[in-house]
């Protein structure tokens, strides 16, 4: 094992770039002792924001976040009301999207008519589960499918780009492997430059399908991707199980 | 939402993790406008960084379930995404590249609050501590948090071979540590 403690300074102010300190999250998820290090780096480097000039946030900001949580947290409850039923009805639409994204071919990655919209309203209509994402696309827009690989071939998802103003891009996964208790599913959106930007980190809700938005904007990406990670921020260090290139990129 | 405002920030989190917004609200009291100055100055710009508090603290709200006490407090946890966050928004931009910490100090001063002026004196200590390095170090350090470089970047920037970006940071982070223990103001502050 090779140890980092030479790189512990340069990771904790995020001065390495992204592939080394992907190196060295891996390394300390296995090494107590320089994690220990890292702990007390973290410990000096995390008094640097108090070292800045007080600044008040705009008020509402605070408004902006609850309602954020507030929207997820009635888009995570809404489906538990029969989500078996409904999802054994949705499961077909997603396969039929993923299906239609293979007939296409990579001319129709960018799907003005989102045939995929009107699937998901006969089907999903009548259904307070699905209400979001039918109206998040039902004025149209873009998306992209992201296939399960290696052991996550059959699951997949979908990122979605509402044209409607003011909808978050947000994904639509399938068949979403449970994971282990401390890890998590993470959507980035990869740049041309190989900038990983993290778009959402989320724990399967163990049902068929589920609806996660993501935070950044796609404009200016050329891939998106799911990889596992251990920790919910920070620069990507987990393995990929999926992934699409964002063709053509978002404008 | 329960008045969640006098509990520590360990059952906040966990509270968190258990999807309640109080303790979100509560959270966001206590450390909004420490993470919306931390974004602000690495990012110079308000509503981008009103954007990447947004994003951590929603972040954080999905992420509750994988915070681990033993690799730092909440505060540090908070501040650590907010910091991840805005240098990725940094670094896909190429525009700016935020002025040292002075500049930054006599920007905001003009719109300071009178509270913000009490706490700046609450926390002139670890101000004094990292004014106290040498400035090369102090300001290799700011260029790598604040300012998003990387110590590649930071050592072209500078003019000086890697190791010597390492060797400053290393040993600007160690009186730094040594000053705040000395100062008595080293503690945990998460409450």
């Amino acid at each position: 094992m090779i140890h980092v403690t030479d790189e512990l300074e340069l990771y904790s102010l995020g001065a390495l770039a992204p592939g080394d300190a992907a190196r060295v999250t891996a390394h300390l998820s296995e090494c107590p002792a320089c994690r220990e290090q890292a702990r007390a780096i973290d410990e000096v480097v995390q008094e640097l924001p108090e070292t800045l000039p007080g600044r008040e946030a705009p008020g509402r900001l605070r408004d902006r976040i609850l309602a954020s949580a507030r929207a997820e947290l009635a888009t995570v409850r809404a489906p538990r009301r029969d989500m078996a039923w409904t999802a054994r009805l949705l499961r077909p639409a997603l396969v039929l999207a993923a299906g239609l994204w293979l007939a296409v071919g990579a001319a129709a990655l960018v799907n003005e008519n989102l045939s995929l919209s009107n699937e998901l309203k006969v089907v999903a209509s009548d259904r307070a589960t699905y209400e979001s994402i039918v109206e998040g696309i039902r004025q149209g827009g873009r998306w992209w499918y992201m296939a399960g690989k290696d052991g996550w071939t059959g699951s997949g998802g979908t990122l979605i780009a509402p044209r409607a103003e003011g909808r978050p891009p947000f994904v639509v996964f399938h068949d979403l492997r449970p994971l282990p208790q401390g890890q998590l599913y993470t959507v980035w959106l990869v740049s041309s430059d190989n900038t990983w930007v993290r778009g959402a980190t989320f724990r399967p809700d163990g049902k068929d399908v589920q609806a996660v938005d993501v935070t950044a904007a796609i404009a200016g990406f050329d891939s998106c991707a799911v990889t596992i990670e251990d920790s919910a921020w920070g620069r990507r260090a987990g393995p990929v199980v999926m992934e699409s290139r964002i063709v053509p990129p978002a404008p | 939402m329960p008045n969640t405002s006098d509990q520590p920030d360990d059952v906040l989190i966990v509270a968190l993790a258990e999807r309640d917004l109080g303790a979100l609200a509560t959270l966001y009291d206590r450390y909004g406008r420490l993470a919306y100055a931390l974004a602000y100055r690495i990012l110079g710009e308000g509503q981008a960084a009103e954007d990447v508090v947004h994003d951590a603290y929603i972040s954080a709200w999905r992420g509750a379930a994988s915070y681990r006490r033993e690799r730092g407090n909440v505060r540090g946890w908070l501040m650590s995404i907010v910091h991840h966050r805005a240098v990725d928004v940094l670094r896909r931009k190429t525009t700016f590249r935020p002025a040292p910490l002075e500049a930054a100090a006599e920007r905001a001063a003009d719109d300071d609050t009178a509270e913000a002026a009490e706490r700046n004196v609450e926390h002139q200590t670890v101000r004094a501590a990292l004014e106290g390095l040498p400035q090369a170090q102090r300001r290799t350090i700011e260029l790598a948090y604040f300012g998003g470089y990387t110590h590649v970047e930071l050592a072209e920037l500078m003019g000086v071979p890697l190791g010597t970006v390492k060797g400053r940071m290393r040993i600007g982070l160690q009186k730094l540590r040594r000053a705040l223990e000395v100062q008595g103001t080293y503690r945990e502050r998460s409450r």
